[in-house]
């Protein structure tokens, strides 16, 4: 058995507690909260997709928010302007932003480290004018209304509970999916290229085009949110996708912890309970993030993941002493 | 199996290398000596492919001058870094496993390399007991291992070796050398750039010196070893008799 088990007992089972909760919180929950759920969902879909690039592969983007809304206008678009219907507009909005990603990374990637980055602020920029001014694509201005709900062989996700579900398993069998990543060979190619490129590429791993790749994939998780988010809320607008909303993902993952799921699963249930909790303090919230995110990186730079990591270890150490002792 | 020919190298408008000629043959260990800034790294360097270079670097019949560093890799030249440069975020295993993209490509399955790493364990018994350590964890020597292992992943045909000695105490440069020998043994040519003169005279078949960017002396190490040139520049002054 070469392949290393990095899966701590605790996390793994609070993780599963927490998926049962959450399965079951359209039993009681009010519709509002049921929205909601959905929505932060959504947003951990995103937080993923930034874990796939920056926690594993060390690239950090500022244009998640972009590919979040071409997912979305795709599938608007297939959904309003062809009888493809939910699971072809799921599929082109999946597949189109992982194309879009790959070919913008496979030019952008040239780039190294912070360079990346300040390329991918300009890409933010320039999606979000498309999304505003191209008027064929996205309604322009004005935005895209009427988006039909999910539905799949005559079954139509029309309530609020049902859209919570849908999403739920998307969300289930992507988690799955990047789990299932960080065990691969191409996982740890990633990994090689976050601890150093260089070593990486004389190792034999095209870090361009592997770069390339994880920019993609995290291009289809994005795109799957931005499907699932176009039919739940109906409506689409060029104000959902901005680099105000690719700052709110980077900083649920920094809360969180950069190195595994669980982490983007904390720093999104952290952020939007703190929306949610704190509407009376809209205006202040922004200021609460950015202290938020300076006090924890100093106090606890592996965010809330990390910091709960070292107890754990701390504790089983001590434990180990103890018993050690007694005998 | 490796020819170079007339190789110049350059940072920007700096030349570093004119016109190296250099041959590693078959089951060779060659070793490549100077003092600090000769262009010992740079050689290297250009050869994996991170360098601008003009001239001819041909390898098992392949011209591998304007290649990619990672398709040079995966004709089999693989580089072990000064200064080892493990991926410190990995284990043990894990950065073994990524040296198999040498050998095997990029691939989504991890596929079954436990017999290419139980014989690196098998050289490097060391790291077969720190297996699920993170890499940043291990001593120099251990991560010099790592280094050398990782490499061997990808089923060199010729290994390069940049300053394996640099920064280990003695007693960790000799057992550390003594593997090196056993993998050229083995089969592996290796080329070899170490600043300590008088180790890699004494493991290497062959040796070239290196001086201010262009090879100034060149033949069987043995012979270096008495030559008084190199004694009086690479081996100290003190000319005993008792060595060689």
């Amino acid at each position: 058995m070469l392949q290393k088990k990095r899966i701590h007992p605790l996390p793994a089972a609070g993780a599963a507690v927490f998926a049962l909760a959450l399965a079951a919180a359209p039993g009681f929950a009010s519709v509002y909260t049921v929205h909601v759920l959905s929505v932060a969902m959504i947003s951990y879909l995103c937080v993923l997709s930034v874990y796939v690039l920056l926690g594993l592969c060390g690239q950090n983007s500022f244009a998640q928010a972009g590919l979040w809304g071409v997912g979305a206008y795709l599938a608007g678009n297939v959904l309003l302007k062809t009888p493809g219907g939910s699971a072809a507009a799921f599929l082109a909005a999946v597949g189109g932003t992982a194309l879009v990603a790959f070919l913008l990374g496979f030019a952008f990637f040239r780039l190294r480290q912070y360079y990346f980055t300040f390329a991918s602020i300009g890409l933010m920029t320039i999606l979000n004018g498309i999304f505003m001014n191209w008027e064929a694509f996205s309604g322009g201005a004005v935005g895209m209304k009427g988006i039909p709900a999910f539905s799949l062989f005559g079954w139509t996700a029309s309530t609020e509970q049902s859209k919570f579900y849908v999403i739920f398993a998307v969300c289930l069998a992507a988690t799955a999916l990047i789990l299932l990543l960080f065990r691969s060979a191409l996982g740890r190619s990633f990994m090689a290229i976050r601890d150093n490129e260089m070593t990486a590429d004389s190792m034999g791993i095209n870090s361009l085009l592997t770069k390339s790749i994880a920019f993609a994939i995290s291009g289809a998780l994005c795109g799957a949110a931005g499907a699932l988010y176009a039919s739940l809320s109906g409506y689409l607008s060029y104000q959902s996708f901005t680099y105000n909303q690719s700052t709110i993902y980077l900083i649920m993952i920094m809360i969180g912890g950069t190195m595994s799921p669980v982490g983007a699963i904390i720093g999104t249930c952290v952020i939007t309970l703190l929306q949610e909790g704190f509407r009376s303090l809209q205006d202040y919230m922004q200021l609460i993030y950015g202290l938020g995110v300076i006090i924890l990186m100093i106090f606890q730079p592996e965010g809330i993941l990390g910091g709960g990591r070292a107890l754990y270890e701390r504790l089983a150490k001590r434990r180990e002493k103890t018993e050690a002792g007694s005998v | 199996m490796l020819k170079i020919e007339n190789l110049t190298a350059r940072y920007g408008s700096i030349e570093a290398l004119h016109g190296i000629s250099l041959q590693v043959d078959e089951h060779e260990m060659v070793s490549l000596i100077g003092a600090n800034g000769a262009g010992k790294t740079t050689l290297l360097n250009s050869i994996s492919g991170t360098v601008s270079t003009t001239g001819s670097i041909s390898f098992q019949g392949t011209e591998i001058l304007q290649a990619k560093a990672a398709r040079i890799a995966r004709l089999g030249l693989l580089q072990v870094p000064e200064g080892r440069h493990v991926f410190p975020g990995l284990t043990v295993e894990e950065n073994l496993l990524v040296g198999t993209v040498a050998s095997r490509g990029m691939r989504l399955r991890a596929g079954d390399s436990s017999g290419d790493m139980e014989m690196v364990f098998a050289i490097f018994p060391r790291l077969k007991e720190r297996r699920r350590q993170l890499a940043w964890s291990m001593s120099g020597g251990e991560q010099q291992m790592l280094a050398i292992g990782r490499a061997l992943m990808g089923k060199p045909k010729l290994l390069m070796l940049d300053e394996p000695s640099m920064g280990l105490a003695p007693i960790v440069i000799d057992e550390l050398f003594e593997k090196i020998v056993e993998i050229n043994r083995s089969g592996v040519p290796i080329l070899m750039v170490e600043q300590n003169a008088r180790l890699a005279l004494k493991v290497s078949d062959r040796a070239y010196i290196l001086e201010r960017g262009a090879i100034t002396a060149q033949g069987p190490s043995r012979q270096m070893l008495r030559d008084p040139k190199v004694r009086e520049a690479y081996l100290g002054k003190a000319v005993s008799g008792s060595e060689g």
